[in-house]
């Protein structure tokens, strides 16, 4: 019958739909089900378990006679659970004028389908009582309290550029934090639980669990004492001459303890909110310059030990010198005049060193320029050491060889001058700076503990000596008068450089760095004192703006340490 | 309803064994299901079996429904079909004054403890009356005029439904519909044009916002889950993970940790599948879709068998509901198809969902049993 036909035929194509649309259905099952299940499978797991940190304990800091330079204490962090919390948007409402944020994004955070979330870390019991309060008044659900333990440093700025900062997960961001995070930092612990789709931890569904391993506490080379007296010194010196900036280290060049590094302008690590990005970068580690004539007493001492001279070597200087087609000048402008090479150094001819450098060589300049390391880092134990740099000796110009002996076309940091200035206090040998004297865990064991490492000699211990006795000299009648110390032989060397253009070529006009690197005492010199400032108005000359902080620091230091008076 | 209407002897010899036999198991594998779907709910966490027990008392009523709808000699209900639509309106109508807001819908009349949803019973309902109209105008089902009768006949119960608000039952009166229009005799060029209309529809309901943003985008996230992971697309995601974890042969009974977990969201309803599929793997989701199949061919030929057009089309009716919710279902824990709320038949736990499915195989029994007989 044709009716019936028809019906078949409508049925039938019934029948295709049906196993179109099962054979469909099938075919994706198999396809999530047996082709891509492992992803599927790896994206259950992740989601189901939980890892709940236990926080471990920062490791303190403690200067060498163990005054406390970081430690931490307890501060008070508030937390939700969103899903329970009844009224968001009410809360969210009254919680922004008292954490200062905005109410949208706080509600954002409230409305999330996330089992935890802060709503405030580390804050002050002020501000804990004001959001106590709203929580009781309008009883608030899911709002938890736990004590965190915060970073704190109770000298405030004191050597914040070497101690650097820990963030608010307590994870060193900078300086010897940074450095040594992984020993301050320790090892937390770890729950590994399974959790609900609410993100709620499941009772007795702990997959594994580790305890917390507190962090190792570190002692380190500065010493508070010595560390406020520099910055002290240093932040008057800035101020006065309203300088950019300054940096001063004293170091001990026997064993390369840095006693003190300070920089002005200071920031304090307490604050970090108020922390200007620019001002983070501990300068005498981190930042190159061109030293100018302190450069003049590794020159001095290289000629003085390859023999080129004596200190009584006589040279006649016109009162200027001319390199190819410039006119090298000095800096205290003088008549025609006989020098000995020792006088040189004293009153820091710049005529007299291009022509010193010229007896010496370029390739034995080179030799011992690298035998102070001068090209490298000082591989002290801080983040961030910028590297020494001058042009290979190959593509040395005239220039090149007039400049660099009295400091200019070699770049290097604070920290290298000051090591090639303890390498001639210390008869010659030079060693290691660094700032970890050891790290000791809670039952006193000792985890890491720095080795004074000596380099190979650089110089004879004669030499030093002369080198020694010209410096003082320098200090006596040359042009570091300011530097002098009552009741104590000091030497040292003056430097006033001209600041190389950021971009391009030559020198910035009337732009200074003024500098003086000394050491004391000088029968045997236990420190070395570089002060180093930027840009001073005024005056320029490191011998006039350097050397008076240098005596001041000088003048505490050896007291302060009890070294006897000559 | 007289007693003599009941014809047991005729029934005893022509009962389709295979359907009977694949529903019993569908309903053995829902009760397993559910239980182990429940057993984290804060329901359960006093009875384990609670769930389980409100399903039983459903599965009992419905096997009441069954022998009803079986046993009656369904060449009556034409008779009686305006009685039986306007019982239908009665109870949508009922609904939306009597009912119980739950979860943003109001779709439930609470009777002792017990939660009806007039709109799965409808489904039934509308299947007998639109069969019954369908079949009294028979050989005149040609001209756009009837096209527009059919469509009035189901707009009153789908307007009603659609203010519960409740979409998945809308959507399945249409399939219901598509499905009898289709073995009706309808010209094709018809369906092009009710496509053409639906989609104009919606394309005025969007425009004119009729459709609340968290609907559209719950009809249109299943395209790309990943988008909005702990919004829209965080069902769909959840139910592909635990499906897709369960592998090949699953994590076994009451093991899976998506359900057991609460990840899955409306575990032991609308994706009861997902559950499935997570705790039994591909041999699980296979086997049931096997039991389907089984089910909705024994329909298919049973249509193709029915001693008369009515037969035919209520048949029709059933294994259009069938199939159009078991791909929907099934279709949007897998990706293939926007998250609507449509329960997966005999598996979805549903006091409600499962009397009228049960009903409805006791509407093919009844159509196989009279395959000769007028």
């Amino acid at each position: 019958m044709g009716k019936n036909r028809v019906l078949e035929i409508r049925l039938k194509f019934l029948l295709a739909i049906i196993i179109v649309g099962l054979m469909t259905v099938s075919g994706r099952l198999f396809y999530v089900q047996a082709m891509s299940s492992t992803e599927y499978d790896e994206m259950a797991e992740k989601q189901r378990l939980r890892v709940i940190e236990l926080p471990s304990k920062r490791g303190e800091i403690l200067d060498r006679n163990g005054s406390e330079l970081a430690v931490n204490i307890l501060m008070d962090s508030v937390y939700a659970t969103p899903y329970l919390i009844d009224d968001p948007k009410n809360f969210a409402k009254k919680l922004a004028p008292i954490l200062k944020k905005d109410e949208r994004k706080l509600l954002d955070s409230l409305i999330k389908q996330s089992g935890f979330i802060y709503i405030v870390r580390k804050t002050d019991s002020k501000t804990l009582a004001r959001i106590k309060k709203i929580v009781e008044e309008d009883k608030v659900k899911g709002i938890g309290y736990i004590k965190e333990s915060k970073r704190y440093y109770p000298n405030g700025s004191l050597a914040g550029h070497v101690l650097g900062f820990a963030g608010m997960d307590n994870h060193g961001l900078g300086g010897l934090e940074l450095e040594y995070n992984e020993l301050l930092y320790g090892k937390p612990g770890r729950i590994v639980a399974e959790k609900d789709g609410q993100g709620r931890p499941i009772p007795r569904s702990i997959q594994s669990s580790s305890r917390p391993i507190d962090g190792v506490g570190i002692k380190i080379t500065i010493d508070r004492e010595i560390q406020y007296k520099a910055e002290l010194e240093l932040a008057k010196a800035v101020e006065e001459y309203k300088a950019k900036s300054g940096g001063v280290i004293v170091m001990n060049p026997k064993t390369g303890e840095i006693y003190a590094m300070a920089n002005v302008p200071c920031y304090n690590p307490n604050k970090l909110e108020t922390l200007d990005d620019t001002n983070l970068r501990n300068k005498a580690i981190t930042d190159l310059y061109e030293p100018g004539s302190t450069m003049k007493a590794v020159i001095a001492a290289i000629a003085l030990e390859e023999k080129v001279c004596s200190p009584s070597t006589a040279f006649y200087l016109e009162p200027t010198i001319r390199v190819g087609s410039k006119n090298i000048k000095e800096s205290h402008p003088r008549p025609a005049k006989n020098f000995t090479f020792a006088e040189i150094v004293q009153e820091s001819s710049n005529v007299g060193m291009v022509k010193v450098g010229a007896m010496i060589g370029k390739e034995r300049i080179d030799e011992y320029l690298k035998r102070f390391e001068l090209n490298k880092s000082c591989d002290i134990d801080f983040p961030g050491e910028a590297r020494g740099y001058y042009p290979q000796v190959e593509n040395w110009s005239k220039m090149s060889l007039a400049n660099i002996p009295f400091g200019q076309g070699i770049c290097t940091t604070q920290l290298a001058m000051t090591k090639a200035m303890a390498t001639i206090a210390n008869d010659g040998v030079p060693t290691r700076p660094h700032f970890l004297i050891e790290a000791a865990g809670t039952r006193g064991r000792i985890v890491e503990k720095t080795e004074i490492v000596s380099g190979k000699r650089v110089l004879n211990a004669a030499t030093a000596e002369q080198m020694r006795e010209i410096l003082e000299k320098a200090v006596l009648e040359g042009t570091g008068k300011q530097a002098k110390v009552a009741g104590y032989r000091v030497g040292g060397k003056t430097g006033t450089a001209q600041k190389a253009k950021v971009s391009g070529r030559g020198y910035e006009q009337g732009k200074y760095i003024a500098s003086f690197m000394g050491m004391a005492p000088m029968n045997d010199p236990q420190l070395v004192i570089s002060v180093v400032i930027d840009e001073p108005q005024q005056s320029i000359y490191g011998g006039s703006v350097a050397a008076p902080v240098f005596s001041k620091i000088a003048e505490f230091s050896l007291r302060y340490l009890k070294i006897p008076p000559e | 309803m007289r007693l003599r209407d009941i014809d047991i002897l005729s029934i005893n010899k022509k009962v389709d064994l295979t359907v009977v036999v694949t529903v019993v198991l569908l309903v053995a594998y829902s009760i397993v299901m559910v239980y182990s779907a429940t057993q984290s709910n804060a329901a359960t966490s006093d009875d384990p079996y609670f769930f389980i027990k409100k399903q039983l008392v459903a599965l009992i009523i419905g096997i009441a429904a069954l022998f009803l709808s079986a046993l009656a000699n369904y060449n009556r209900w034409r008779n009686s079909y305006i009685l039986l639509y306007m019982l239908n309106i009665l109870m949508l109508v009922l609904v939306l004054f009597l009912g119980a807001e739950h979860k943003g819908a109001q779709s439930w009349i609470e009777i002792g403890g017990f939660q009806l949803q007039p709109s799965e019973i409808s489904k039934v309902l509308l299947i007998i009356t639109l069969a019954s109209f369908f079949a009294t105008r028979k050989n005149q089902l040609v001209g756009v005029g009837d096209v527009l009768l059919a469509l009035a006949h189901i707009s009153l119960p789908l307007v009603l439904v659609l203010v519960q608000p409740d979409l998945g039952t809308a959507l399945c009166y249409i399939a219901i519909l598509v499905g009898m229009m289709l073995v009706a005799g309808f010209p094709a060029r018809y369906f092009g044009y009710i496509a053409i209309a639906g989609s104009l529809l919606m394309l005025v309901a969007i425009k004119f916002n009729f459709l609340k943003e968290y609907q559209i985008n719950r009809l249109t996230v299943f395209v790309n889950p990943s988008n909005d992971p702990q919004g829209a697309g965080y069902n769909l995601l959840q139910s592909k993970i635990a499906i897709g974890s369960g592998q090949f042969s699953g994590k076994g009974l009451l093991s899976g940790t998506q359900a057991k977990l609460q990840f899955l969201p409306e575990r032991h309803t609308d994706f009861i599948f997902s559950v499935v599929g997570e705790e039994l793997g591909f041999l699980g989701t296979a086997f049931l879709l096997i039991l389907f199949f089984a089910l909705i061919m024994r329909g298919l030929r049973t249509a193709a068998y029915s001693k008369n057009y009515f037969g035919t089309l209520l048949v029709t009716g059933v294994v259009s509901l069938w199939l159009f919710q078991i791909i929907v279902n099934i279709g949007m824990t897998i990706g293939l198809m926007p998250i609507t709320g449509i329960p997966l038949p005999f598996m979805s736990y549903g006091n409600s969902s499962l009397i009228s499915h049960l009903a409805a195989v006791g509407v093919l029994l009844n159509v196989y049993a009279r395959r000769y007989s007028q």
